[in-house]
């Protein structure tokens, strides 16, 4: 398992034996997102294309929300079709065919 | 051989033998393999129709040192890329994709990539024609694709809906995907109150230039799997919501607008119609088929064929009509003649030309010499010598000076083209083809011909 290969575009940000400053400036939302996130921590799965820090961080940075949205999304679904269900269950007037 | 647009993935690559496409299957990829055939993905993936079928095969691999199986996976008639789609093509196969990716995420795997170029269109339907490109989900892990699938799918989309639908274009120029952050920059400011496309766009840029040049380090947070579902199910109504209308542009209301009379119109379905039943092709390439009247000639014919027009519009209602008709064997696909999908990639070589996706047992040149001829100025003979690249026989429609439409090309300029007339096509013809059959139209100066190239 291997880590990404740096990308050559920013490649010569932090030079050996000097502590890389990791940047803590986030958006709004990142921050919300974050306050929510488990600050438990696993390797990284590497993968044959380069996945992209900035593309990866960003999904467990939101991934709280949009599984949030998700479940909610999930659960209105099931409450609407309760509520269908509810009024579906006076009995239909027979069908009559033409 | 090995093909040339198969140098990526260490796990499988295709390769051609006799003219027939496999996949080498190799041994570092065979516990995702056997999972993907053990899981019953593949079964349900094939049963949609969403992933290509393939048979597993005993001739000898291309390297033994590393293969573990072969397979020959069902024939694509024709392979296309994501600048010749259309719009409605394109989001199709972005819905195709994450559709797969949810089917894989339930039976315990994932898309490891999510490159346009594998999503294809067989029978009228996107399907994913690498095999090879499911992995075993661990979980905690992210979608290793997802900036894959935003580049490729999502940023094109996204300008074409919301900016222009020429901007398909781009994934000519970018084929790693349009960069986010120039799609970013080339999206309408109206899109800040399009929460999703902001998110996967404008924030996944910023995060893109923020962690520029960054490993990951040693240890991340971990994305559950439910929220990978949502970052799915986000992604999804992110490209459902975009949608594209065309204008009435000059062609796609051609038929309407037409210089014809109805009875020419109809001997002339009539002679293209006996000309297809006399050559019998397995493949028709129509060129310049607007909104392909004459392509489901052919396709109801049971011909593979496919119908270029470089008009998004008319493009986009030829795929909308075959969508809503189910007809399987009509591709229609973005393709300017003038400026035909060249070889390209790495090498040059990667992704292939037109003219090497072909010959066409047929081509169809209805209603567009005059185009060639005199809206783009080539000469009588280039456009012959460049359709026997493309048809081993060819129908192909003369519209002379006098013809109304031809007019209308030459209404805002001077008439350079003294050699433009019936005489001098047939000419410039006769040099790369064989005249079988000639036919003239009723109530106009144009004709129809019928001709064979003079190599086979």
């Amino acid at each position: 398992m291997r880590a990404p290969d740096r990308s050559p575009a920013g490649g010569g940000k932090d030079r050996p034996g000097i502590p890389r400053h990791r940047p803590r400036r986030l958006p709004l939302a990142g921050i919300a997102a974050l306050a929510l996130t488990t600050l438990v921590f696993v390797r990284p799965a590497a993968a044959y294309i380069d996945p992209g820090t900035g593309s990866y961080i960003l999904q467990t940075v939101l991934g709280v929300l949009f599984g949030l949205l998700y479940a909610l999304k999930i659960y209105w679904q099931q409450v609407k079709a309760f509520v269908l269900r509810v009024f579906a269950r006076k009995p239909a007037p027979p069908k009559t065919e033409g | 051989m090995r093909s040339p647009a198969s140098y990526r993935d260490p796990d499988a690559w295709v390769f051609v033998r006799r003219g027939e496409v496999y996949r080498q299957i190799n041994r570092a990829y065979r516990p995702h393999y056997d999972r993907l055939m053990s899981s019953g993905l593949y079964a349900a993936l094939v049963e949609e129709g969403l992933l290509v079928r393939h048979e597993e095969s005993d001739i000898p691999p291309e390297s033994p040192e590393e293969s573990w199986r072969i397979l020959k996976p069902e024939r694509i008639p024709f392979v296309s890329y994501p600048w010749e789609w259309c719009f409605g093509a394109f989001k199709a196969l972005a819905l195709a994709l994450l559709r797969i990716q949810r089917l894989a995420l339930d039976r315990g795997m994932t898309l490891k990539d999510a490159s346009a170029f594998n999503m294809q269109l067989l029978r009228g339907k996107p399907v994913l024609m690498d095999t090879s490109s499911f992995e075993i989900y661990e979980e905690g892990t992210p979608w290793l694709a997802y900036r894959q699938f935003c580049q490729h799918f999502l940023a094109p989309l996204a300008l074409m809906a919301r900016r222009d639908v020429r901007l398909s274009q781009l994934t000519r120029a970018f084929l790693d995907g349009v960069p986010l952050d120039l799609a970013a920059g080339l999206m309408p400011l109206r899109t800040w109150a399009s929460p999703r496309l902001m998110t996967h766009l404008r924030l996944h840029a910023w995060f893109q230039r923020h962690y520029a040049g960054e490993g990951r380090g040693g240890r991340v947070r971990p994305m559950s799997r439910y929220a990978l579902l949502g970052l799915l199910d986000s992604l999804r109504e992110t490209v459902a919501g975009l949608t594209w209308r065309p204008p009435r542009t000059v062609w796609s209301d051609y038929y309407a607008h037409t210089n014809y009379t109805e009875s020419a119109f109809a001997r002339k379905r009539e002679i293209v119609g006996s000309y297809l039943e006399r050559l019998a092709p397995a493949t028709v390439w129509d060129l310049g088929a607007s909104t392909g009247v004459f392509s489901r000639l052919a396709a109801a014919r049971g011909c593979d064929t496919v119908a270029f027009d470089q008009d998004p519009a008319a493009v986009e209602a030829a795929w909308r009509e075959a969508s809503a008709q189910h007809e399987a064997r009509l591709l229609p696909l973005v393709m300017d003649l003038t400026n035909p999908t060249p070889s390209c990639g790495w090498a040059g070589r990667e992704r292939m030309s037109l003219a090497e996706r072909g010959p066409a047992d047929t081509a169809l040149a209805l209603a567009l010499i005059h185009h060639l001829a005199i809206g783009a100025n080539v000469p009588l003979d280039h456009a012959a010598e460049h359709l026997a690249a493309l048809g081993r026989t060819l129908i192909v429609e003369f519209v002379p000076k006098e013809d109304s439409q031809t007019r209308r090309l030459l209404a805002s300029r001077r008439d350079v083209f003294p050699e433009y007339r019936q005489d001098a096509f047939e000419r410039a013809f006769a040099k790369h083809f064989e005249v079988l059959d000639a036919q003239p139209l009723p109530d106009s100066a144009r004709r129809l011909y019928l001709m064979r190239r003079r190599t086979p």
